[in-house]
């Protein structure tokens, strides 16, 4: 993959009970399938396909992206910290998992 | 002045771009709705534009227009006379040709909206009884949408997307700043008015900093990842001003998430601090605020209506033009308010004749200036398909990418004759 994902947290040391916010940006071209080249043919769909946040064993968000999201997609969500753990992050597309990331909460 | 359909058509001809609905109009709605009241609020591309034209289709109809300001101060140019091109006066129109017209126009804000009752009620207490309302409110912004953005922190970091002391403000601060600063611009995704504005402002802040200030440079953070004659711009950027201006899209963490007006900062999304020496912020926006009192706007907070009349799908009686409605793919311009306007005070006689509208076809072209003698335009011409406006296929454009000197040159000077043309159209002044 040409570009990391992009991660920012609002605090990697939160105190327990403390709202997290999280942004994430991943490059990717995001072809609805529904346009026609110059030639008249369809350009084959090429659409990221889920994104799902974890810590530890605990679902934060699983995502569906479909074709009317924009190039490079950019997801901002909260959660709240109510024990340390390893945030992980994975974008996939048709062809299964995109990028993965991993930030380590450490409540302070 | 008696009117007679020759000077009529004449009137219409004069006119520029759209309207094209209004030839078809029979004489004799004149005598049918020379009893109604029609309130126009708003004296804008949209409003002025509106009242002007139901004049002129309509020589007996009773008129006013709400307007707040003695004057009237156009977005479109403001980027020029911050670039030291144009003169606060010759971007500033009056009213008197409205009032020579018989139009009453009152300079008070209006204040509620009854859509039901067909009451506008000002803020001197007067109440207005309407048969049709025009409402061409503008837009106002999203305060704090975007975090630390409210209106102390304009005073501090202007948006100057409403021309007026805003823009005056950024003037003044691009004097004070010394050679070697950095002019800083967010710029907003999402629907706003005049979206080659951000690019158009850059290039005469540019033009300014060349000619006086060469040293400082121009940040563009941007939370989009691509913009309104981007090829052009960034053409006539290099042409002209080398590497003073820098844009970094959303893909490049352009995209800011929060201002701190007092340190004249910004931080992006993914926590990167841009300091300021000025600071321009091009905010996230709604529909002026007289629109939600009047009920026509929707969750989005951009009024809806229908295309081939302009009237609220929300309200009936209530006509709103210009940036505050939802007519994508028509951008929010000056031009196709003034165009949505005229389609607007046609469905109006046609309505109140009990006739049905004529089809409605609008024209748009923005002009953008990147330096003193080179413009580049995008145009476009748009129609209600029955169900929707669209854009006619085939038609407009964009200027040519390997254009010479001369071509830019000459449409620097058609965005001039554009200004003078829609001046005098919607305000008959120059």
């Amino acid at each position: 993959m040409a570009n990391p994902p992009r991660i920012w947290l609002s605090s990697e040391t939160p105190a327990a009970g403390e709202i997290v916010r999280v942004r994430a940006q991943v490059v990717h071209i995001m072809e609805s399938g529904l346009r026609l080249d110059a030639a008249g043919n369809a350009i084959p769909r090429d659409t990221l396909e889920r994104f799902s946040a974890t810590l530890g064993d605990d679902v934060i968000l699983d995502w569906f992206p479909e074709t009317a999201i924009s190039q490079n997609p950019y997801i901002e969500f909260t959660f709240k910290a109510r024990e340390s753990g390893v945030l992980k992050m994975i974008w996939s597309d048709q062809n299964g998992v995109l990028a993965e990331a991993e930030r380590a909460i450490t409540l302070s | 002045m008696k009117t007679t359909r020759r000077t009529l058509l004449g009137g219409i001809g004069a006119g520029i771009g759209a309207g094209v609905v209004s030839l078809g109009l029979p004489g004799l709605v004149r005598a049918q709705n020379a009893s109604a009241h029609v309130v126009v609020v708003g004296g804008g591309f949209g409003g002025a534009t509106a009242a002007r034209y139901l004049r002129r289709y309509s020589p007996d109809l009773k008129i006013t227009l709400i307007e707040p300001s003695e004057t009237f101060v156009t977005c479109p140019f403001s980027n020029l006379y911050l670039g030291g091109l144009r003169s606060w006066d010759s971007i500033t129109h009056s009213y008197a040709a409205h009032r020579g017209a018989g139009i009453e126009v009152i300079h008070a804000s209006a204040e509620q909206i009854d859509g039901a009752a067909r009451k506008v009620t000002l803020s001197d207490g007067t109440a207005l009884e309407y048969d049709r309302l025009v409402l061409s409110p503008g837009i106002d912004i999203r305060w704090g949408a975007l975090e630390g953005y409210d209106e102390p922190a304009a005073e501090l970091a202007p948006h100057a997307w409403k021309a007026g002391p805003q823009t005056q403000l950024l003037k003044s601060q691009l004097e004070a700043m010394a050679d070697g600063g950095t002019f800083v611009m967010s710029i907003t995704d999402g629907a706003f008015r005049c979206p080659p504005g951000p690019y158009e402002r850059a290039s005469m802040v540019a033009h300014y900093l060349k000619t006086n200030k060469p040293k400082s440079k121009i940040l563009l953070l941007d939370s989009k990842e691509t913009f309104s004659k981007q090829g052009l711009f960034k053409q006539g950027w290099e042409a002209l001003y080398g590497d003073m201006i820098e844009w970094i899209s959303a893909d490049n963490d352009g995209k800011v998430a929060k201002v701190d007006a007092s340190a004249l900062s910004v931080e992006t999304a993914f926590g990167v601090t841009h300091k300021a020496d000025v600071l321009n912020v091009v905010p996230p926006q709604k529909a002026g605020w007289i629109a939600d009192r009047a009920g026509v706007t929707n969750e989005t907070g951009w009024v809806p209506v229908k295309g081939n009349t302009f009237e609220s799908v929300q309200v009936p009686g209530i006509y709103v033009v210009g940036d505050a409605t939802i007519a994508a793919p028509m951008p929010k311009s000056g031009f196709c308010a003034n165009a949505q306007g005229k389609v607007a005070a046609a469905a109006i006689i046609a309505d109140l004749a009990g006739a049905e509208p004529a089809p409605a076809s609008f024209v748009n072209t923005c002009y953008s200036l990147v330096g003193p003698e080179w413009g580049i335009s995008v145009a476009g011409v748009y129609y209600f398909d029955g169900e929707k406006l669209a854009e006619r296929e085939g038609s407009g454009g964009v200027s040519p990418i390997e254009a010479d000197a001369a071509f830019r040159q000459a449409e620097a000077v058609y965005g001039a004759g554009w200004y003078a043309s829609i001046s005098a159209d919607t305000w008959g002044t120059v």
